[in-house]
């Protein structure tokens, strides 16, 4: 087998090195280490597979060409996740529609077994969060799943930290709802 | 059951870690990206930079051309050509005769000590013994060899030349006398004026052709500044000259070459500027204006402080932080033309060029990178001199 088998003990700093010099192999051995796991943070940015494959090509250029700016201060994963998700809302804010304001309609939450919830697998999910807006799906991967904080979401997207948190409350409603539906549970929710 | 279970950290743990295998073209559609990149010129600024500099470098490094002003009349420092007076063949190895008063006050007078001394190799006690030996008519000890060697047929200056005539030559003189009495070459003094420079700037360079993970276009940027200009000259030779430069403009303007659309920005920052420079002169009265016209290589420092700046909307790492500092410091050079217009008053024209220190505060994550303001224009000025010729 001519394919380059790269175990994840592999330090990064030898690497990354070789990468900065311009060494085409070594690239190809990084990208290979990171591609699964930055296609799928580029996954919950995108709406389908092949803009996801987008992203990650051009992440990975970005990566490729700014590489000498790592210092080996942080994780390398880190880095690359950060350049992943600046790619994906560049890209999003480039077509234009990071932001269309969808109409939740004030339906009734339903209750939800968490039980069924925990069986739910991880496709499910990505599926669910790759099926709301562009503007929803990306406050709320920065939020719950990042660790964003409303400020920084609203700097990073320039909008303000209200949009923000109404983006977020809209997402989680519409996530939650996906949930039910998948679950099968149908009661009405507490107070509602 | 419940609806109260966290639905954030549903997602978090569930496919914070999903992974997903791309297919195969990725890479390759990477790889043919990064060897286009290989093979790029280096960046329009850089390039840029490089050329404006080695034309700068180029235009101190060309020889003054001062024989050529002499051939035609006009006076040079640069081509003195200090020989001894009572050389053969030059027409005072015979009774010189009276020399006009004129010639012997004033301007000629302190014209020949100037430039003598300007010369280096000729000293004021040698100069004093040589006039008297024109009113006496005896000849003079001999000068340093180095200095004969010039041709003094091709550049013969007219105060010198004055010297070396005979008697019998006085009345060739009658015109040129009342042309040099009020053309001398004394630049000697202090001068204050209006100056504006009209610059070329760029801030960015190779390293930082990604802004927030775009890559940019450096375009030309063009700035202006003003202000007030207050020259010494300690002599022919050398002077000194500060001021202070208002609101001047540096940055840089690039375009974000995206796959479907291309923007303007511009980094804008604004300045108030103290230089202090050195000037070395190569001086000479012009054929054209018969006033003096100074040659001038210039050296020196410039403070600069932040008024303001002004960054492209799309920079999203923006801080809190100031991104610049408030203080510049730059290394400046220039060649430039004081062309005198009257006794008083002299117009400067010509370029300079300055490279500063960086200016970054690196509060941006993505400027690593120094940023240097390169600025490099044209520079004009209207000078008044506190002095008579």
């Amino acid at each position: 087998m001519s394919q380059v088998n790269l175990p994840s003990a592999i330090p990064d700093e030898p690497i990354i090195r070789e990468c900065v010099s311009g060494d085409r192999r070594s690239q190809k051995m990084l990208y290979e280490k990171y591609a699964s796991k930055m296609l799928g943070v580029c996954l919950r940015y995108a709406r389908d597979y092949q803009n996801a494959e987008d992203i990650l090509q051009e992440g990975f250029i970005k990566a490729f060409r700014n590489l000498e700016k790592f210092r080996f201060e942080g994780s390398f994963e880190g880095w690359l996740r950060r350049i992943m998700i600046n790619t994906a809302i560049e890209m999003h804010r480039r077509k234009n529609y990071l932001y269309p304001l969808i109409e939740v309609e004030n339906t009734d939450l339903e209750m939800v077994d968490e039980n069924a919830v925990s069986m739910l697998a991880a496709e499910d999910l990505m599926g669910m969060i790759m099926s709301l807006s562009p503007g929803y799906r990306t406050v709320f991967n920065l939020y719950a799943i990042e660790g964003y904080s409303h400020k920084e979401i609203a700097e990073q997207l320039n909008i303000s930290e209200g949009t923000s948190k109404s983006q977020l409350a809209r997402a989680r409603y519409i996530l939650m709802k996906m949930v039910t539906q998948r679950t099968g549970m149908k009661r009405k929710a507490i107070g509602q | 059951m419940g609806n109260n279970f966290d639905i954030d950290e549903l997602f978090r743990n569930s496919i914070r870690e999903f992974e997903a295998k791309p297919s195969k073209d990725v890479w390759s559609r990477i790889d043919r990206s990064l060897s286009k990149r290989t093979g790029k010129a280096p960046s329009f600024n850089i390039g840029r930079n490089l050329a404006l500099s080695f034309l700068f470098f180029t235009l101190c490094l060309i020889p003054y051309p001062g024989n050529q002003f002499a051939s035609r009349g006009a006076h040079s420092l640069q081509t003195l050509p200090v020989t001894r007076l009572s050389d053969p063949g030059l027409g005072l190895n015979h009774n010189p005769g009276p020399i006009p008063e004129k010639l012997h006050t004033g301007f000629l007078q302190q014209t020949l000590q100037d430039q003598l001394e300007t010369a280096g190799q000729y000293t004021r006690a040698q100069a004093k013994a040589d006039e008297a030996s024109l009113q006496t008519g005896t000849q003079t000890p001999p000068v340093p060899e180095p200095l004969k060697r010039h041709d003094f047929a091709a550049s013969q200056p007219m105060s010198l030349n004055a010297h070396m005539l005979s008697g019998s030559d006085n009345a060739d003189l009658n015109e040129r006398d009342a042309d040099i009495s009020v053309h001398s070459m004394h630049l000697r003094g202090m001068s204050i004026g209006l100056v504006a420079n009209y610059n070329q700037t760029s801030l960015l360079e190779n390293e930082n052709i990604f802004r927030n993970d775009r890559s940019i276009q450096p375009t030309l940027k063009f700035g202006v500044s003003k202000g007030l200009s207050i020259k010494y000259n300690f002599n022919n030779r050398f002077g000194i000259e500060t001021g202070y430069l208002y609101n001047s403009v540096e940055g840089q303007n690039y375009v974000l070459s995206d796959d479907n659309q291309i923007v303007q920005k511009s980094l804008v920052l604004y300045y108030d500027q103290i230089p202090l420079l050195f000037d070395l002169k190569i001086a000479h009265i012009s054929c054209l204006t018969h006033h003096p016209v100074s040659l001038n290589y210039i050296a020196g420092v410039q403070y600069g402080s932040l008024r303001q700046y002004r960054l492209p909307q799309e920079k999203r790492y923006e801080t809190d932080d100031a991104q610049y500092k408030s203080s510049e410091w730059s290394f400046v050079l220039g060649l430039d033309y004081d062309i005198y217009l009257s006794s008083n008053l002299y117009l400067t024209a010509g370029a300079r060029g300055s490279i500063s220190n960086d200016i970054s505060t690196h509060s941006d994550p993505h400027d690593q990178y120094a940023q240097r303001n390169f600025v490099f224009g044209l520079h004009g000025g209207l000078n008044y001199v506190f002095r008579n010729f």
